[in-house]
């Protein structure tokens, strides 16, 4: 029974506005009408008659409601045209037809995804949600519900989002949660009183005060239907104030008193007629009943029960209502001393009785399996997630297993190509050594020989010099012309002796200091001083120059240079003063070798083999030659 | 397998570190070779330098000795000439 009030609920939830009294609002509406307005404002009029007819008269309200289909198609504006399928829906909701109200619905979300309005999108959702949990489909309409809420939330429209949790109350109601009902419901009160939503109010205390009666919490249910019927009577919702006022009869029928549940229940179905809503007159007719049996008017009540037993008989879901129904017959029909009617309702209530009950263990037993197979299905689900996720990491490792084998290979490669170079490298570096060798080795040879051939010759030369020396004074040569021819053999034959042990020495040494070239050129100046006396010599070298090293051929090359250029100045110049200076200028090695002779004109006097040699061997290692020369004597300088 | 696999690659990376670091020692101890033979160049060629300078002190004396050699002929040719003559006009 209590399930048939409960049911009264849900119709009067929806999406209402307007707090103003739903009649006053007619009442302007079609006063506005009268003083014929344009088509645009003729279908808006409709459409705002067909919302507010819905809390007043559901007839008048689909009446207003096709007018308005037909203006708002005529006009061909979209969103006018959805907005009157929404309000058409909503009363037919309202009406309990529910395929149309869907119908109407789904048009108007189609309409509104066309135009993207994703505000109007989530409104409608929200509707159809009720259609669902209407049909059965809690899981859906949940979905659905919390979906909206979502959207809702995060555009910050609250109103709609309190709107729809009041919804979510009914739903957890309905299935029996009452604790998240009750949360539902007091986050969509405490939203709507804060901001004042009365109409929403109106329906969310009714639903809280069916909570509470389910609940068994008979002071908080009056509590919240008091609240619903002020907020109904002030907004004008007839159907939340017919089953507020239902529900507390209800209530007071429980506690005995009989005189107000029946004044309740009259005013009630009073409203409801004047909604023309006749589905739940049944709900209604019950309570009537058994206040006519509290008041022993037994065959009156069993009349009215034999016609409400029809009503649920007809109706397969009404089965609760027809056990009720059938206790009340028992009851009446004991009053009216009519045994056989109360075995037979016995008997008829006891095989309803077991009807509902294998009925819900069938119920109960298909919920078992479904959660059996849900759960057996979700572990297959899982184990095929698990074997996915295997194959995905098998994949990665794979992957990663093929990267470090190619990197490998690669590295190895790498490392056979450097090594080939390496060794390419290091064989041409070899093959340079040996060719260095061979050639260091051949020039071994070639100074082997030479050095060979230098000995070979000195001894000739000695040979020559000694046997002319011995011709000489052996046989007393008289004729002046040989023996000056012998004696020039003889200095010639010396002469070549010291240009050959000079280069020996020069050869023999792998580098010349300077401090060398110092005591071979004293050497060569002493026998100077012996063949001229009367010349006075001095040589002098920087000792910042004495550690300097020169190569052989530089050695050798300055050597003859200085020893040249003393000749000259011997043979030549007339010197009385030969001066030989080696300094450091400047980075530079600086030698001068002066004299104080008649020196010559570079102009007229064409250089001689001596100067050109001198030239050519200070170029030849890289130096300056520079000769001056006057009456004064002459000056060379060596710049290395 | 996924701990058979974790395995083969955390082998596969010490493979990996063994042959880079293979690689870096490789290069290190090839430098040290090319080094170490490029200063054995550079003395072979020092040393061939002075060779050649040596060689060159013998070539210049070579021709010097040979221009003497020419020299010393000419003055004993003369002198055989000289003495020859004498003994001639003493007969």
């Amino acid at each position: 029974m209590k399930k048939k009030i409960f049911f009264l609920i849900f119709l009067i939830i929806s999406f209402s506005a307007n707090a103003q009294k739903a009649q006053d609002i007619i009442d302007t509406l079609k006063k506005d009408l009268k003083a014929n307005p344009d088509a645009k404002k003729t279908a808006t009029i409709y459409s705002d008659l067909t919302w507010y007819y819905s809390n007043v008269s559901i007839d008048s309200a689909l009446n207003y409601g096709k007018k308005a289909i037909v203006e708002s198609t005529k006009l061909g504006d979209s969103t006018l045209i959805a907005q009157v399928y929404s309000d058409v829906g909503a009363v037919y909701f309202r009406k309990g037809d529910y395929p149309n109200s869907k119908f109407n619905y789904l048009n108007a979300y189609k309409i509104r995804k066309a135009k993207k309005d994703f505000v109007g999108m989530a409104k409608v959702k929200a509707n159809l949600a009720n259609i669902y949990n209407k049909e059965g489909k809690k899981k859906l309409a949940l979905k659905t519900y919390l979906e909206s809420i979502d959207y809702f939330e995060k555009t910050a429209n609250y109103e709609a989002a309190s709107y729809t949790k009041a919804n979510v109350g009914f739903l957890f109601h309905e299935i029996r949660n009452y604790p998240k009902s009750m949360r539902y419901l007091i986050e969509a009160i405490s939203y709507q009183e804060k901001n004042n939503l009365e109409t929403g109010l109106c329906t969310s205390y009714l639903t809280l005060g069916n909570v509470y009666l389910r609940v068994k919490d008979t002071l908080n249910a009056l509590k919240f239907y008091n609240k619903c019927i002020v907020f109904s009577k002030k907004t004008g919702n007839k159907l939340s104030l017919a089953s507020a006022l239902v529900n507390i009869g209800g209530i007071k029928s429980q506690q005995s008193k009989s005189k107000e549940a029946n004044s309740l229940l009259s005013k009630s179905k009073q409203i409801r007629d004047s909604l023309n809503i006749h589905n739940h007159e049944s709900a209604l007719s019950l309570f009537v009943i058994k206040e006519k049996i509290l008041h022993s008017q037994f065959g009156e009540a069993k009349n009215d029960l034999l016609k409400l037993k029809k009503i649920y008989e007809n109706n397969p879901n009404e089965k609760e209502g027809l056990l009720e129904t059938y206790y009340c017959l028992i009851s009446a029909s004991g009053y009216l001393n009519q045994p056989d009617s109360v075995s037979y309702y016995t008997n008829k209530s006891s095989g309803l009785q077991v009807e509902i009950l294998e009925a819900k263990v069938v119920k109960q037993t298909s919920e078992l399996e479904t959660k059996y197979q849900t759960a057996k299905k979700e572990k297959l689900l899982q184990q095929k997630e698990a074997e996915a996720k295997q194959k995905n990491t098998l994949l990665i490792g794979i992957s990663i297993l093929a990267f470090f084998i190619a990197l490998i290979g690669f590295l190895i490669y790498r490392q056979q190509k450097l090594k080939t170079t390496q060794q390419e490298k290091e064989f041409e570096l070899k093959s340079a050594i040996s060719k260095i060798e061979n050639q260091n080795k051949l020039q071994e040879q070639r100074l082997s020989i030479s050095r060979d051939l230098h000995d070979n010759i000195g001894s000739q030369l000695t040979f020559i010099i000694s046997s002319v020396d011995n011709i000489k004074y052996a046989f007393e040569i008289t004729n002046e012309k040989l023996d000056h021819k012998l004696s020039n053999i003889s200095s010639f034959a010396k002469e070549t002796i010291v240009e050959l042990r000079d280069t020996i020495w020069a050869m023999n040494s792998n580098e010349i200091s300077f401090e060398d070239l110092e005591i071979r050129i004293n050497n060569y100046i002493e026998k100077a001083k012996e063949a001229k006396g009367q010349i006075s010599f001095s040589f002098a070298i920087d000792p910042a120059l004495k550690t300097q090293k020169l190569t052989s051929v530089q050695g050798m090359n300055i050597y003859r240079t200085i020893q040249e250029a003393v000749n000259n100045a011997i043979k030549y110049a007339n010197a009385s003063i030969i001066a030989i200076n080696a300094k450091k200028s400047n980075g530079q090695t600086k030698i001068t070798i002066q004299d104080n002779g008649i020196g010559f004109h570079q102009d007229t006097i064409k250089k001689g083999n001596g100067l050109q040699n001198m030239q050519k061997r200070i170029e030849e290692i890289g130096g300056k030659f520079n000769i001056a020369s006057s009456s004064e004597g002459t000056k060379i300088e060596i710049l290395l | 397998m996924v701990y058979i696999l974790i395995l083969i690659i955390g082998t596969l990376c010490f493979v990996i570190v063994k042959l880079i670091a293979r690689f870096k020692i490789s290069n290190l101890d090839f430098k040290s070779r090319v080094l170490f033979l490029e200063e054995i160049i550079l003395e072979m060629k020092s040393n061939l330098e002075v060779q050649n300078q040596k060689v060159k002190l013998s070539e210049d004396l070579r021709v010097k000795i040979k221009a003497s050699n020419a020299t010393l002929m000419n003055s004993i040719f003369n002198l055989n000439s000289e003495i020859f003559a004498e003994l001639y006009f003493k007969k």
